[in-house]
């Protein structure tokens, strides 16, 4: 069968210039013969995989006239008009060559088989018309594809409504505004530009000084504001993040190998680390690149130690480890470079060439190869990546509790690294190898999570190496090892090359990879990082599919202005900073989020920018804000990862691939699985619940309202306004003040009637529980039970600690943070 | 903002708008709701539901290698130690072990040809869950109300049970994967069946229902007030329908939840034991509108059907337990009605070997047990549209190869989405520049089980 389809069709595209019945020639016996008999047969079995509008395996059209009489890639007509025998087509269907059948399901009915014989010994009479899609065409069509073109500077164009340009951005977008006849909305009041600025650049809202201080500020306020955001620490923290969803990050690996690997990456967070200083150093993209691909790589030239770049290896490492099979461990490598550089998704040709893709297979192998020659240290033997203190005390410790666990794992390595059949010479028994590998994967994961949760572990990192004797493997036809195919050498993509593509000769190759990907002149690169910039200051892209420039994705808008931003990062330097400076600096970014009928009426979705975005939240940010509102945030940064329960930033909690935190989960939390340019934004009732409910809000609302300048207070109208300024960052409407205050007004007396109902609940949900659990005998697995119940503490960070009932002003400030504004910005 | 929406929207089509009449959204549906119970670890088939008497003559002889991958070589074949019984007017022969679920068998279907790619764990529970030997692909239960939406806006369309957070494999066994998040399992741990435990954040700890709902009244307004500043955009509008159902699922998701609400016979009638326990709750929830519920048979052992020693001794232990529950819930459903929309599916991941894996040598046969086994395994399915009382396929006459109308794990899920009402051909999610689909380029539907 896998034959069938080459043997059919290699090499070579032409149309041949076989002569078969011309249509106008047809009689109505054959015209109503092809009809009756041939068009539905080939319609419903073969057009599927051979047909302009569906697939085009091998090259091979069935829906034309022309398709037909060409033949496939084998260069030999489907069909030689009166010749049965010498007709590929025939010969497919009578299934006599065990390495040609079609189709390839199930033989077609023998009186259907008779059907084509005498068709094809009519002369095959085919009155269909019109211009046959031949493999040729398909591949220009590929290489024509707008995203493989060079980046081209357009002219800066002169619009007619001056005023409204800030900056060219502006002036490529009025542009194609003006062509729609669409005006710009006018630029967003103080508040908002504050509050959008502040999460868009860190995650946080302002802090109740930096509100006031941008509130009244005189001159340049805005510009000193993109200043203060952009040097902020906490810029890194917002930006990484993003970035951690598109190389799918996770403190865990996934289904492993027990033998030889352990439940987590006891180092994953030196990546988020590396992650976060790389974007508050603003270090310029390419070299960015060139690190997560190659810091191993000496010719690589760095301005800083290289412990300092050696995590960024991580970017190829912590994806998920698929039980140790090592061919998926390297999709998922190629899979990940592919995507969150170039948009490309070439780990789809791991089994075959696809219709309009532009990746054969042979590249697919070109790139397993570079990553087939790249290993990693064995479990232990990762990179340390800085310098011990031997005589700290707190290396001390973990060298006593580290040492424990190492004798068990040494004790037991060497019999855990025998074959079977070297078990069986040397007599250890099943019962005893079962105890020898129980013994030694406890081992192991102690030892993981010692490193991971010790603080005198020295710091190290999940890298990568070339291996010594590098060597090209061949194609695995159908992505199945054991059938395999030509040698692909290590080279970079053919799309993307010139026509003469040199190959990797040094090393594995991931160097010269980088090069490639890194470089100025490719068309994806600089392109793919600006539209993922863009769409996290506007919640829209360029190119709706992030992670997918291919032949398959919807073209951009205004891809003038994606080509101008696109020279600009490469012309400054690949600097991220500069390129949110000049999009925030724009008035494009500035406008207000609120739709205007008449534009909406042209332009519904707002796919030009005619105004900016309402942006939902994120998970990270809203969990920050309510921590930061409640002033409980704390702002240390880097290091090992945390749960949920602690008060640090989002960004360093413990992600899990083998169990998300349902928190995260319900809030669209990005897949650790996937690389993720785009979360999907959903609204589920669990999130209100989280709102309703959890500890975690409602202890941040008490902290809140028992601050000293709250409390303080005398009047409603104050302690309404106070708490607007807090939450939302913006004064309250009269309206809101009128709501407020009637839900204060109608809130019973506190302290004691609240205490009571307080009371009360408390019974009932203590009743309840006797209620539920007073038939569950003591027969219940109580190690299960206990096993649940930590799972539990780590999920939600335990139960509420402060039990006091909710005033009436903390009533008001949790529904405050539970309605709408509080997820979006404007 | 709109592509997420956007989504919502493409959702809510699929779910609510194109449905065929019966409910289906391709054509009408036979079953409304799926129970999945999983048995972690893989059940032996000739220990349950394909009696094999040649076994017995065999007993102790070697397996030839040609009739299934090298078996190592103190392996001898291993007859089940217990009897077949025929049960019903089918006559259908299921084990001792299994006398609860052999009094239903004319409700059940017994596929005894199945067969998967890969005899382990992991590619077998990915494959039987997501139709993919590799992590990680929407499940079944994703894909299932990706095509039929939810029933109970109050309450999450799929949920899986399981007694214990320990599971090989664990949440990919689940995942709605590239599928939007509203397609998602909610995971409950049923270790301790107390409400709160079961559901984060669903009863608040210091409000009453009273100041609840006037705090909701509240949020809404503000909500209106907002909306009206942001001239109604829709974007908005679909977050402001969520707090009232978070509202009213606070007292639904309590109703629903709590099992201690069931009369004592009930529950003695699954057992009490957490896969009983878990199965009780199931039936809670598709009673109250749940689309798909899984139960994974676990506890604190991670795959308890795995029995690679003391199979004789461990095996009907782990039958007596899921006999009573998986029973219990067949004959529950019928009471009320239920079994005929209701699919219910039970099996695990591929069978177990007809021969004996021997743990130690020269050892006591009593500790011998069965190794894992991929080319012939049973499973069974009741209710929902299945013909009742009937045996589809066959194994060889000791167990090792599905022979007869082999079924594979892409045939199973194409028949329980025909059952619902879905064409697996057609329930397509677009994702990384191609069409996906549950069944990738497979799955046949076996109309002959079908009623």
């Amino acid at each position: 069968m896998k034959k069938s389809i080459r043997s059919l069709l290699v090499a070579g595209f032409f149309v041949g210039a076989i002569a078969g019945v011309q249509a106008a020639d047809l009689s109505k016996e054959q015209l109503q013969f092809f009809e009756t008999k041939i068009r539905p047969v080939l319609a419903n079995n073969c057009y599927k995989c051979h047909s302009a509008a569906e697939k085009v395996k091998g090259g091979l059209t069935l829906d034309s006239k022309q398709g037909v009489l060409a033949g496939g890639s084998s260069g030999d007509p489907s069909v030689v008009p009166g010749d049965p025998q010498k007709s590929l087509l025939y010969q497919a269907v009578t299934y006599k060559d065990p390495d040609m059948q079609m189709p390839p399901n199930a033989k077609l009915p023998d009186a259907v088989i008779a059907d084509i014989e005498k068709w094809i010994r009519m002369g095959a009479p085919d009155p269909r018309t019109g211009k046959a899609v031949t493999g040729k065409d398909v591949l220009q069509q590929r290489r024509d594809h707008w995203a493989f073109q060079k980046v081209r500077k357009p002219r800066v164009p002169n619009v007619g409504n001056r005023k409204a340009v800030a900056n060219p951005i502006d002036s490529l977008v009025i542009a194609a505004l003006e062509k729609q006849g669409i005006t710009p909305s006018p630029v967003a009041d103080r508040q908002t530009l504050i509050r959008r600025a502040f999460f868009d650049l860190i995650g946080l809202p302002p802090s109740p000084s930096q509100y006031d201080y941008y509130r009244n500020a005189k001159g340049d306020w805005y510009g000193d504001m993109l200043n203060e955001l952009l040097a902020s620490r906490h810029y890194g923290e917002r930006w990484a993040r993003h970035w951690m969803d598109v190389v799918r990050y996770s403190d865990t690996r996934g289904p492993i190998n027990r033998n030889k690997e352990p439940a987590t990456y006891p180092y994953a967070w030196t990546y988020r680390d590396y992650l976060i200083e790389s974007f508050n150093k603003d270090k310029p993209y390419d070299q960015f690149i060139m690190e997560q691909l190659a810091a191993d790589d000496e010719r690589l030239k760095l301005r800083e130690n290289r412990n300092n770049v050696l995590p960024a290896l991580g970017f190829l490492t912590l994806g998920q480890r698929f039980a140790g099979n090592l061919h998926d461990i390297i999709d998922d490598r190629i899979d990940v470079t592919s995507k969150a550089f170039l948009g490309l998704t070439v780990s789809c040709s791991r089994c075959h060439d696809h219709k309009f893709d532009p990746i054969p297979t042979q590249d697919y192998y070109s790139w397993y190869n570079i990553f087939a020659n790249t290993q990693e240290p064995e479990f232990g033997a990762e990179r340390i990546v800085e310098d011990i203190q031997n005589s700290s005390a707190v290396y001390q410790d973990y060298m006593s509790k580290l040492q424990g666990f190492q004798k068990i794992y040494d004790a037991n390595e060497a019999i855990m690294k025998m074959s079977g059949r070297e078990r069986t010479k040397k007599g250890i028994s099943r019962d005893r190898f079962r105890t020898v590998q129980n013994d030694f994967r406890r081992a192991m994961n102690n030892i993981a999570d010692l490193n991971a949760s010790h603080p005198g572990a020295p710091k190290r990192a999940h890298i990568v190496y070339d291996v010594k004797k590098p060597r090209d493997y061949k194609v695995f036809n159908l992505g199945d090892p054991k059938s395999q195919g030509e040698i692909a050498p290590r080279r970079f993509l053919e799309i993307l090359s010139p026509a003469k593509r040199g190959e990797y000769k040094e090393g594995s190759g991931r160097y010269e990879l980088a090069q490639d990907i890194a470089s100025p002149g490719n068309p994806l690169t600089a392109r793919v990082l600006v539209n993922r910039v863009w769409q996290h200051h506007f919640g829209e892209t360029f190119v709706a599919s992030p992670d997918d420039f291919g032949n398959q994705s919807i073209a951009p808008v205004n891809p003038e202005l994606l080509d101008w931003l696109a020279s600009y990062l490469v012309e400054n330097d690949w600097s991220i900073k500069k390129l949110h400076k000049l999009i925030m600096s724009s008035n494009t970014y500035r406008q207000i989020s609120v739709s205007d009928p008449r534009n909406a009426a042209k332009d519904p979705y707002n796919k030009l920018f005619w105004r900016q975005n309402v942006k939902r939240l994120e998970f990270e940010v809203i969990r920050d804000t309510i921590l930061q509102i409640g002033g409980v945030l704390d702002d240390d940064m880097y290091g090992r990862p945390v749960n949920l329960s602690s008060f640090r930033r989002s960004i360093y909690a413990f992600v899990d691939r083998n169990g998300l935190e349902e928190t995260m989960f319900h809030f669209d939390f990005a897949n650790p699985d996937l690389p993720t340019g785009r979360r999907s934004q959903t609204t589920v009732p669990l999130q209100a619940l989280f709102m309703m409910n959890s500890p975690l809000v409602i202890e941040q609302v008490k902290r809140l309202t028992q601050e000293r300048a709250f409390s303080k207070l005398a009047t409603s109208s104050e302690r309404i306004e106070f708490l607007t300024e807090r939450i939302y960052q913006r004064g309250p409407t009269s309206e809101e003040r009128r709501v407020a205050e009637l839900f204060i007004d109608e809130s019973p007396d506190d302290t004691e009637a609240a205490l009571a109902q307080s009371k009360e609940l408390a019974a009932k949900i203590t009743e309840a529980r006797q209620r539920q659990k007073s038939f569950m005998k003591a027969n219940a697995d109580r190690q299960a039970k206990q096993m649940a119940t930590a799972q539990r503490e780590k999920l939600t960070g335990g139960a509420i600690k402060d039990r006091a009932p909710l005033l009436k002003w903390q009533k008001l400030a949790h529904s405050m943070m539970m309605a709408n504004e509080m997820f979006y910005v404007h | 903002m709109s592509a997420g929406f956007g989504m919502l929207g493409l959702a809510g089509m699929i779910g609510q708008g194109a449905r065929a009449a019966g409910g289906g959204l391709h054509h009408p549906a036979r079953a409304k709701r799926v129970i999945f119970l999983f048995m972690n670890g893989a059940p032996s088939h000739v220990d349950t539901f394909d009696p094999k008497p040649k076994l017995r003559e065999l007993a102790g002889t070697v397996p030839p290698k040609d009739l299934y991958r090298s078996p190592s070589p103190q392996s001898r074949f291993m007859p089940s130690p217990f009897e077949f019984q025929r049960h019903g007017g089918s006559g259908i022969e299921v084990c001792e072990t299994l006398p609860r679920l052999g009094a239903m068998i004319d409700d059940c279907c017994v596929i005894r040809s199945m067969h998967t790619n890969v005899p382990n764990h992991e590619p077998g529970l990915l494959m039987m869950n997501t139709g993919n030997i590799q992590p990680i692909r929407p499940s079944l239960g994703s894909w299932a109300i990706y095509g039929l939406g939810t029933e109970n806006q109050n309450l999450p369309g799929y949920v899986v049970l399981r007694p214990s957070p320990n599971i090989v494999v664990g949440p990919a066994l689940w995942s709605n994967s590239f599928l939007p998040a509203q397609y998602q399992a909610t995971s409950v741990i049923t270790s301790d069946m107390a409400v709160d435990k079961l559901v984060a954040n669903v009863r608040n700890p210091l409000l009453t229902r009273g100041i609840q709902s006037r705090q909701v009244e509240l949020i809404q307004r503000m909500n209106r007030l907002h909306a009206e500043r942001r001239d109604n955009d829709s974007a908005l509008e679909a977050q402001i329908g969520a707090m009232e159902t978070a509202f009213r699922m606070q007292s639904e998701a309590g109703r629903t939840f709590d099992i201690g609400r069931e009369p004592r016979h009930i529950r003695e009638l699954y057992g009490d034991s957490g896969f009983g326990r878990s199965c009780l709750l199931a039936r809670r929830l598709v009673e109250d509108g749940v689309r798909f519920v899984s139960v994974y048979y676990v506890n604190s052992g991670n795959q308890p059907w795995d029995t690679h020693s003391r199979h004789n001794k461990q095996h009907p232990v782990l039958c007596a337990d899921s006999d009573r529950a998986s029973a219990a819930l067949l004959a529950d459903l019928k009471q009320r009605g239920m079994l005929d929309d209701t699919l219910v599916i039970w099996g695990g991941e591929f069978g177990r070997t007809p021969y004996s894996q021997v743990a130690k040598k020269g050892a006591n046969m009593e500790n011998n047990g069965r190794d894992h086994h991929a080319t012939a395994f049973s499973m069974l399915l009741a209710g929902g549209g299945i013909k009742g009382g009937t045996i589809y396929g066959a194994s060889d006459e000791l167990g090792m190869n599905a022979v007869e109308k082999p079924v594979h794990p892409h045939d199973l899920h194409a028949t329980v989405l025909h059952l619902l009402g879905i064409d697996h051909e057609r329930l397509t999610y677009r994702w990384s520049g191609r069409d996906f689909r549950l069944t990738d380029i497979h799955g046949r539907i076996l109309r002959d089980i079908i009623a």
